[in-house]
């Protein structure tokens, strides 16, 4: 029976997912049985970091992008406060090398190409995970494993081990006018059916000061035109038809205004842009396995997504500029996992996506495409050695109603990995890994008016990965209660990189041409000290090491300069006090300096920083009601730095939150 | 464009025997106070910067008494302070030099000797915003404002007095017999751009008296006083049907004329229209042509002669003009340029000085996005 459990294990990956890994005791019921045989982040073939909801508060967590500043390889670009955007890149790849996963099926953005992480909540997430490259977790659709690194979300799954229906509320207020409520209520229906409903508003005027240096003057300024407001709702259904089977459907509704502040530009703060977006998706994942060695799971997905910009003006015709933008997705995957003897499992997935985007931005051409992916992958697992291989095939269709279609794209994408653990005693484990992937143009580099260029081909990821990764063994002295610890270094390259350039002013395109190296290492260490009966104290560290740089042209001013954006070195780390009265966490996260545009230089560059930041938090029962408290300090140094030049972040906040659980 | 030919270039072009002047690229705010920086004969540059890449703008100085030499970031040096974001050109009128700065919505008025700032000068919103083309009369300063306006300062007070609403997006200014023309360019109307037009205003009371309809999008103007005639680049729409085209207005009798050759940069000294048409940006496909004004007919179907041209590259010209002045004094042809680079935008221009025979004399590296030029003589 025992690769039966592996099985169920396996299979329930999806459903829960990076859950699973360190919330092992949530089990939902016996169906799906966790842990043994599921991928953790020291066994893993690839890098997996993962941040559960327990960690959220132990590191002083206060939303996704803060997330995400944990895992080492990671590059944000903030824009700053809470309406500011924030896209993600790993290991300088470029945010569109990432794909994002929300409950196991990746959101896509067809025009830009990357995820906006400004739009998703903390507060209902059990866990979230960074995956560079495919690791030994091979029961997935393709779309999953079709980028170069892959971050997923998981939400919170409802519980009802005590009784039938759950209510949890919050409140949270904070500097610049920030206040933010939420509200969820799960109800189980007998024992096959239950849900969950919440609903999630936010606000911000984001008018934060900021120090102006101008040569020598400084000044006092604030931002302006900053105002966000975001509605957020979110219905979840979980079915359990057989015992063997799970069906979860979610529909997802986002709605947000904001005003966009714009840089910081000298002498003049007039700012009038505006950004409305709303996104509605519903999707339907079913997962079930039969005992003759199969799984199956099914995954859909429509997306629909809005964006409006605005601006006025007397420059404009009309006084106004307006652009609209709609984006549609139909998605649909199946994948079947085969184990037919203890140590190996084989499985294969298929996925096609119709993606169209309308816009007033595409001189009346309406792009769509299709997409088809197919995965065929192999693990052989044993409690020393994992191997796994995956071999990718893409499809990639454009057509255009109204014009000329952008040129085909089909690919095979190998990728190989393996762990090995060479001493049985010893925790200590190694690891290599090996991807070849790519992304496709975006309709924003095919389409777009004066800009976008047809015959645009796939931009090239090749990653090498080898690793190093230790985990203290059951045998442990009793004021350790867990040590674990990574090391990773890298070399990948990007080339065909694509790039827009201009012909003139008015006129640009875009075209295959840069190329970039990058050298790199992650470490990682995680521990947790015993001090004293109910005393804890949880350490944990990351650091990044990019060597990150252009080699497009030699004879180029910025040959082998490093590319914008991305620091030499940045790192974060946490150090949290779990007590009986008040928990205390004081978190850093840092990064060496870096340049805003290619060419390295002192005008081009930004200085380096560390934010300081600062949590207390605390859970009660309270007359039968279990309550939640936190105090949270941002940049408790008041440091004044920019993650994107010209847009300065917010200086020391405030952010107090609390929540009730019946 | 084709990167190995470009790479090829340069590799030769950088062995011609140039006069390489040496250049300063003093990045310190404040910079080095040895030698207080004095301007009397040479070459302002206005540097653009880049606001997509959050690069201000700059001024820079090519100086052309001796010794010559070029000194960059020449505001941020002098004032402690940078010029602002996205400088576009600057007129002097009297001791002063005043410097549009389109994106910082800001008319600096500094010394034109010593560059020290005078005044600010920052508009209302009644006043228009983004400054964008500066002219003079010699009594009063224009500044076109890109979102339809242009206003008129008074330099005994360096403030603006009065406010004239003309066409869509005004670029460049000229100012003849008692009018001040503007290219109203609609730009922002692409592809339409069917409010595309020159207004012509009269100086004396600083209202618009009409509206006269050339090619469309048209961006730069000059006046030539001995023919009593208006030079006006028209952009066009980029397709066959309204092609980049070279026009003239009669001043006398607001008389239209298509001139039919190209022109995307043109400048005029003494009765010679220098025009560069670079719609495109490839070297190779660039031409530098002279006018005789009065007549319109040519004087040199290469005034900057394209020296050498072998397997399809060519030198002596720059990569991508962006700018064309001409010292009266010498006869020098100053063309700025950007680097030939798909980041080019974001990275330093340089300026070619050829003799009158168009032979390069020298290079100078200047700041991000070199735009427009001023002798000062």
């Amino acid at each position: 029976m025992s690769f039966c459990i592996a099985v169920a294990g396996a299979s329930a990956q999806v459903a829960k997912a990076d859950s699973a890994v360190l919330d092992a005791d949530r089990s939902l019921d016996e169906v799906v049985v966790s842990a043994s045989g599921t991928t953790r982040p020291t066994t893993a073939t690839a890098p997996l970091q993962v941040l559960s909801r327990p960690q959220f508060d132990r590191q002083g967590i206060t939303d996704i992008a803060d997330a995400l500043r944990r895992f080492s390889g990671v590059n944000i670009k903030d824009y700053g406060g809470a309406g500011g955007m924030k896209t993600v890149s790993v290991r300088s790849l470029g945010a569109q090398h990432t794909a994002v996963a929300y409950d196991g099926i990746t959101l896509t953005d067809c025009q830009s190409g990357q995820i906006d992480f400004s739009r998703f909540s903390l507060d209902n997430l059990s866990s979230l995970s960074l995956t560079v490259g495919d690791n030994d977790d091979i029961f997935l659709p393709a779309r999953t494993v079709a980028s170069a690194a892959s971050i997923r979300l998981q939400t919170l799954q409802p519980d009802f081990s005590d009784r039938a229906w759950h209510v949890n509320a919050g409140l949270k207020a904070g500097s610049f006018g920030m206040a933010n409520s939420f509200l969820r209520y799960d109800r189980q229906f007998g024992s096959k059916v239950s849900m969950s409903l919440l609903g999630d508003f936010m606000r911000a005027d984001n008018l934060y000061p900021f120090t102006l240096v101008n040569g020598i003057y400084k000044s006092r300024e604030h931002r302006e035109n900053n105002y966000i407001e975001t509605w957020r709702g979110e219905w979840n259904i979980y079915v359990r038809p057989t015992e063997h089977a799970v069906l979860n459907g979610k529909v997802y509704y986002y709605d947000s205004f904001r005003e966009l502040p714009g840089p910081v530009i000298l002498y003049n703060s007039s700012s009038n842009e505006e950004q409305t977006e709303r996104n509605f998706f519903t999707q339907l994942h079913f997962q079930t396995y039969w005992d003759n060695h199969w799984s199956l799971q099914l995954n859909g997905k429509f997306n629909w997504a809005y964006s409006y910009y605005h601006d006025q003006g007397d420059e404009y015709p009309g006084g106004t500029l307006d652009n609209r933008y709609y984006q549609r997705e139909y998605y649909a995957s199946a994948a079947v996992l085969y184990t037919p003897w203890k140590s190996w499992a084989f499985s294969y997935a298929a996925d096609y996506s119709f993606n169209n985007l309308t816009s007033d931005a595409t001189g009346g051409v309406k792009p769509y495409r299709h997409t088809v992916l197919q995965t065929l992958s192999a693990r052989y697992r044993t409690p020393r050695l994992t191997l796994t291989a995956l071999l990718l095939g893409s499809i990639y269709q454009n057509k255009a109603h109204g014009g000329e279609a952008a040129r085909d794209a089909h690919r095979l994408s190998p990728s190989v990995s393996v762990s090995w653990k060479p001493w049985e005693e010893t925790g200590f484990r190694l690891r290599a890994a090996y991807k070849d992937i790519f992304r496709v143009a975006t309709f924003t580099d095919n389409y777009f008016d004066r800009w976008g260029s047809r015959d645009v081909r796939p931009e090239v990821a090749r990653q090498w990965n080898v690793g190093l990764t230790y985990e203290l063994p059951s045998r442990r002295p009793s004021w350790l209660e867990s040590l674990t610890l990574s090391a990773d270094g890298y070399y990948n390259y990007v080339k065909d990189k694509i790039i827009a350039i201009p012909y003139n002013m008015f006129f640009w395109t875009t075209v295959n041409l840069g190329h970039v190296d990058i050298w790199g290492a992650d470490v990682n260490a995680d521990a947790s000290f015993r001090l004293a009966k109910g005393h804890r104290l949880l350490a944990t560290l990351n650091y990044t090491y990019q060597h990150a740089v252009d080699m497009t042209n030699p004879s180029s001013v910025y040959y082998k300069d490093q590319i914008p954006y991305t620091p030499e070195h940045s790192g974060g780390l946490s150090l949290a006090w779990e007590n009986p009265w008040l928990n205390l966490s004081l978190h850093a996260t840092g990064t060496s300096e870096r340049y805003a545009s290619v060419q390295n230089i002192a005008s081009n560059r930004l200085d380096g920083y560390v934010e300081v930041g600062l949590a207390l938090y605390r859970s009660f029962r309270w007359k039968g009601v279990g309550m939640a408290v936190r105090g949270d300090v941002q940049n408790l140094g008041n440091k004044q730095y920019s993650i994107v030049k010209s847009y300065p972040m917010p200086g020391r906040s405030y952010k107090l939150t609390i929540s009730i659980n019946l | 464009m084709n990167w190995k030919k470009q790479l090829k270039y340069w590799m030769w072009a950088f062995t011609l025997p140039l006069v390489f002047c040496a250049c300063d690229n003093d990045d310190n705010p404040g910079g080095d106070d040895d030698k207080p920086f004095r301007a009397e004969r040479g070459v302002y540059v206005f540097n653009a910067g880049n606001q997509r890449s959050s690069i201000d703008g700059s001024l820079s100085f090519i100086d052309l008494a001796s010794p010559r030499g070029l000194t960059n970031n020449v505001f941020m040096t002098v004032n402690g302070r940078s010029l602002g974001s996205t400088v576009q050109d600057g007129v002097i009128w009297g001791d002063d030099m005043y410097i549009a700065v389109s994106e910082s919505n800001t008319i600096e008025v500094v010394d034109k000797h010593t560059v020290a700032s005078v005044a600010q000068i920052r508009p209302t919103a009644e006043q228009g915003k983004q400054p964008r083309d500066i002219v003079t009369d010699g009594k009063y300063i224009y500044v076109s404002m890109y979102d339809g306006y242009v206003s008129r300062i008074d330099p005994a007070t360096n403030t603006i007095d009065k406010t004239v609403q003309v066409g869509p997006n005004p670029e460049e200014m000229a100012v003849l017999n008692g009018y001040l023309y503007v290219a109203n360019s609609d730009g922002f109307n692409f592809p339409a751009l069917t409010n595309s037009s020159v207004s012509k205003i009269a100086l004396d009371d600083f209202t618009e008296e009409e509206k006269i309809m050339v090619g469309k999008n048209p961006c730069k103007v000059v006046a030539h006083e001995a023919s009593g005639k208006l030079f006006v680049i028209c952009m066009g729409d980029y397709t066959e049907a309204n092609p980049n085209s070279l026009w003239t207005i009669d001043a006398a009798t607001d008389k239209v004329t298509d001139l039919h050759v190209n022109a995307t940069l043109m400048c005029l000294s003494g009765n010679t229209l220098y025009t560069v048409y670079n719609q495109y940006g490839s070297p190779e496909a660039n031409s530098y042509i002279s006018y005789n004004a009065t007549d319109n007919s040519v004087l040199n179907e290469a005034f900057i002669p394209a020296d050498r041209i072998s397997e399809d590259f060519t030198a002596n010209v720059v990569d991508n003009p962006q700018g064309i002045a001409v010292d009266p004094v010498s006869g020098h042809i100053f063309i700025t340029s950007y680097v030939s680079d798909p980041n080019s935008y974001t990275l330093p221009c340089y300026i070619f000085e050829y003799n009158a025979q168009g032979e390069a004399l020298a290079k100078y590296d200047v700041g991000v996005g070199a735009v427009n030029m001023l002798v000062l003589e």
